[in-house]
């Protein structure tokens, strides 16, 4: 989890202001106003996919969840949905008023599959109290990643990072 | 060094009058050789160096000097000497190889430094990866770089435009983070600066606006940073190397960036001094950036059998003259294998200013 909120911050979310957010111990990033969070967990082998023969495949979660994730999905479900067909002005406003006590919480989802990383980014809509999602609202899925055998994001420790540079010297 | 000085590093042998008669462009006085040699052991030059042509002098006013405000005008004309004799070095070298190109793009205009940072990066294609040598990548785009003769303690770096060729001189009694800040620092004056006469203080912050921003790229600063809350001393020395930075660069930088607040600032700026950081760079990297301009060419002169003194008799320099500008840019100097072929000379770490200008004399 860790490793994946961090490859998320080191994307232009951070830079446009994203957060990490830890409140209860519910690792997530959050955007400025507070009104979104994304977390990142591990799916089942049918994250990442989307097979137009069998449209009520739904992707399960590999672990279920405690109760702030619990109650995250169930505020999502309960939410007045905020969503971009508002305009600008009216979603701003609305955003302030509504901040974290309505916070929004996606899940980018994946699965490794070899040298492939299926992910999606979704919304869960319904959660079992033992913590499993039982319906999205919506569903983002992405390309697989062709992924090294190593981690992604490995650590950088012994990494000797930037390029050689060679320089042409030549004799006249 | 100063007339007075000279007359006592002759011994009192040659006279106050006669020197400033030797110094004055409009005398027809031209020198006794045996003053001449008296001033080649008191100067540390060999006697053919009164023979040469005109050498062109740097002038202070245009060079860029960092700690300006500490530095006594008797150390930035040794630096500017050794620039001077850089110049000379440098012209001796183009003639005989091919080396790049200036390719340094003027960056006036940019509403911020780090923003005239990031554009140079992305001129030259870097991303927003770390940069592994400094020195290579001046050197790839054209900029001369050289070694501060060692005495030269209290001028951190400096850099000049000769016609439309960058110099950088990093000074190599400094650590290695500190050189590759300073190149950063330097190649800020070379870019933002360009031609004019970076002197004040706001230019000097500027300078280090850009290097801060060079070094550490804010994206790539982001994607490898820990949550405030971990940026302990401990993760701030682990981190450091990634982009062969200070201590208290990196700190900085983060705070700079909004990523440590006020007081985790503060707190670890404390703690570093305390551990000496603010001084030196425990746990700093192994190895100095290098340069492999100079590592190609003397390999190549060595293997065609010039050694360092014919160099240096060529340009009448001394070997340790040479061998002062190329100090912590190479490896390691290969031992030279003839004697010293000016005998006149003691090695000097480096030469004073020749403040005056000798006629010829013939002989």
């Amino acid at each position: 989890m860790g490793q994946n909120r961090r490859g998320l911050r080191s994307g232009r979310l951070r830079t446009e202001g994203w957060t990490a957010d830890d409140t209860g111990n519910y690792p997530t990033l959050v955007n400025p106003d507070k009104t979104l969070a994304i977390a990142v967990c591990t799916g089942d082998n049918l994250t990442g996919k989307y097979d137009p023969d069998r449209p009520n495949d739904k992707p399960k979660l590999k672990y279920t969840k405690g109760s702030m994730t619990i109650e995250a999905v169930e505020r999502n479900s309960s939410t007045p949905y905020l969503f971009p067909e508002m305009n600008e002005d009216a979603k701003a406003k609305r955003a302030k008023i509504e901040a974290a006590a309505n916070r929004i919480t996606w899940m980018l989802m994946r699965r490794r599959d070899g040298d492939a990383l299926f992910s999606e980014f979704s919304l869960p809509w319904e959660i079992s109290d033992a913590g499993q999602v039982e319906d999205w609202k919506h569903r983002i899925i992405l390309d697989p990643l062709d992924v090294d055998p190593i981690p992604m994001l490995s650590d950088d420790s012994g990494e000797d990072p930037g390029d050689v540079i060679e320089v042409p010297v030549q004799r006249r | 060094m100063s007339k007075a000085d000279l007359h006592k590093a002759t011994n009192t042998k040659i006279s106050l009058r006669t020197l400033t008669n030797y110094e004055d462009k409009f005398s027809e006085t031209r020198p006794r050789y045996e003053h001449l040699q008296l001033l080649s052991v008191a100067l540390k030059l060999p006697v053919e160096f009164f023979f040469g042509p005109d050498i062109e002098e740097i002038m202070p006013d245009a060079a860029s000097f960092r700690s300006l405000s500490k530095l006594p005008a008797s150390q930035r004309d040794a630096a500017l000497a050794a620039g001077t004799f850089a110049k000379e070095l440098c012209n001796w070298i183009e003639q005989r190889f091919s080396l790049p190109e200036p390719s340094v793009p003027p960056l006036r205009g940019f509403a911020t430094p780090e923003a005239a940072a990031d554009a140079l990066r992305t001129e030259w294609g870097l991303g927003e990866r770390p940069i592994k040598n400094t020195v290579h990548l001046l050197e790839v785009h054209g900029v001369r770089v050289f070694s501060l003769p060692v005495d030269s303690r209290a001028v951190d770096a400096f850099s000049l435009w000769h016609g439309d060729r960058p110099f950088v001189f990093l000074n190599p009694k400094k650590s290695a983070e500190h050189g590759r800040f300073d190149a950063a620092h330097e190649l800020g004056h070379l870019t933002m600066h360009t031609h004019t006469v970076p002197r004040s203080r706001e230019a000097e912050l500027e300078a280090d606006r850009f290097a801060s921003a060079f070094l550490m790229p804010q994206g790539d600063v982001f994607g490898h940073v820990p949550p405030s809350s971990m940026i302990t001393r401990r993760a701030i020395i682990q981190l450091k190397r990634r982009w062969g930075v200070s201590a208290m660069a990196l700190v900085n930088r983060l705070y700079k960036l909004k990523i440590i607040k006020d007081w985790q600032y503060r707190t670890l700026v404390i703690g570093l001094s305390s551990d000496g950081y603010r001084s030196s760079e425990p746990e700093g990297l192994v190895e100095r950036d290098t340069s492999q301009i100079f590592a190609k060419v003397f390999s190549t002169l060595r293997a065609e059998g010039t050694t360092r003194s014919a160099i240096a008799r060529d340009l009448a320099f001394t070997t340790a003259e040479i061998d002062s500008l190329l100090v912590g840019l190479v490896m390691a100097l290969v031992p030279n294998m003839e004697s010293n072929v000016i005998p006149m000379s003691p090695p000097p770490v480096s030469r004073p200013t020749p403040k005056f200008k000798l006629k010829a004399v013939p002989k």
